[in-house]
């Protein structure tokens, strides 16, 4: 799994996690590919704002279980009632699973605010 | 005395933002003034000037402790966003200090707040936004309507909660059918008092639907999706009853890259859990 980052984010080495792919849906760079200062300026020219590419932090969500996982979902179905209809709102419904459970096992920010 | 006169008295006694926050507008409308003649401003309130520079130093804004005076503030986040801190700075000002009769949690609130306006950023930033403004505190500021209900009707607003959970309708209807008024309406009058720029005032006002005027903004229609986001991933609890389904003319328009959220979760969470200790007084 990758992270997406802004262009003008991308630094020379990054690895592309998701081929680059034009409005036209032609692609212009493969998986995988080592990026280089040369490819940030081909992604300028064609207008491509965000790219894909493969991070660490991205894999954080195989710290925890299906069961963890399973009790996060249900306490999100508690309050959220519609169902994604597209592809980014799975993607939200997927991240909202693993920081739920995040949250509730692992790293719950115990911070104490004082107003 | 009738519950709406009780809000609309709220409206005229509510506070105003600190004097530094108009001077600042003052020195931003007129073209003669320089970024300096702005950090002038600032420095001469010491308080004001800890806190924003250490906002400007933080993850949000990915400068990392390169910035240690105003003027650096200034130039690298921006004029407008420097001003807008003020705001935030005040906001923390507003939240009622006893936080155990209140049924809208100031704490969760405000954490809910700061969530919005960390994910409203990180979405404009996914989708190219070069001038990234306005995003985090628009994110801040949306539930400003809230914290007048919290200060004016608390009592009221516990019929509001049975009454979401009881018929099953959004926060917002309930709060119109109970209180004559739902809190980005009653936000927005505050952001005119306020005189707050028109891309904050609509951020309050249109929330719910990322919507001005029939047409997708922008900047609205990342708050609209940040408001949704910070409550599916449990940042903060604000939510009486159901968290409102995503507006899809907000999607189709902002078209965002379809793993935008797997791919900025991290970046948030710690974006997140930095800005509770960052933004507390």
């Amino acid at each position: 799994m990758g992270i997406l980052i802004p262009v003008n984010e991308v630094e020379e080495g990054m690895i592309l996690d998701e081929p680059v792919v034009n409005r036209f849906g032609q692609v212009l760079l493969n998986k995988g590919t080592s990026l280089s200062l040369r490819h940030k300026k081909v992604f300028l020219t064609w207008n491509i704002k965000s790219v894909s590419i493969k991070s660490d932090d991205a894999n954080r969500s195989l710290d925890l279980s299906p069961e963890q996982l399973e009790i996060s979902e249900k306490r999100i179905k508690q309050r959220v009632y519609w169902v994604p209809r597209n592809l980014i709102e799975k993607d939200l419904y997927k991240s909202a699973i693993i920081l739920n459970a995040r949250i509730i096992f692992n790293e719950e920010p115990k911070i104490k605010i004082n107003f | 005395m009738d519950t709406i006169k009780l809000i609309l008295q709220g409206i005229d006694n509510f506070p105003t933002l600190p004097t530094i926050y108009y001077k600042l507008t003052e020195v931003l409308e007129n073209p003669d003034s320089t970024a300096n003649d702005a950090a002038e401003v600032i420095t001469k309130d010491q308080s004001a000037t800890a806190k924003v520079l250490k906002a400007a130093n933080s993850s949000i804004y990915g400068f990392y402790g390169k910035i240690d005076s105003i003027s650096k503030a200034i130039f690298y986040v921006g004029f407008e966003e420097v001003r807008n801190l003020i705001i935030l700075l005040a906001l923390m000002d507003l939240l009622p200090d006893n936080r155990t009769n209140y049924h809208i949690n100031p704490v969760e609130l405000w954490k809910h707040s700061i969530a919005v306006g960390i994910i409203t950023r990180n979405l404009g930033n996914i989708l190219g936004i070069s001038r990234l403004e306005n995003y985090f505190v628009a994110g801040v500021i949306h539930d400003l309507g809230k914290i007048l209900f919290m200060n004016n009707v608390n009592s009221e607003y516990l019929k509001v909660i049975r009454y979401v959970n009881e018929n099953n309708v959004s926060l917002m209807e309930a709060e119109t059918h109970i209180l004559g008024i739902n809190h980005s309406v009653a936000g927005e009058m505050i952001a005119e008092k306020w005189k707050l720029p028109s891309s904050l005032k609509n951020a309050i006002r249109h929330h719910n639907n990322g919507m001005i005027a029939g047409d997708v903004d922008i900047l609205v229609g990342c708050v609209h999706i940040a408001n949704i986001s910070a409550q599916m991933f449990g940042f903060g609890q604000t939510t009486f009853g159901r968290v409102p389904e995503p507006n899809l003319e907000v999607w189709n328009k902002l078209n965002f890259p379809k793993n935008t959220f797997s791919s900025i979760m991290e970046k948030v969470y710690n974006d997140y859990k930095e800005s509770l200790i960052l933004f507390k007084v």
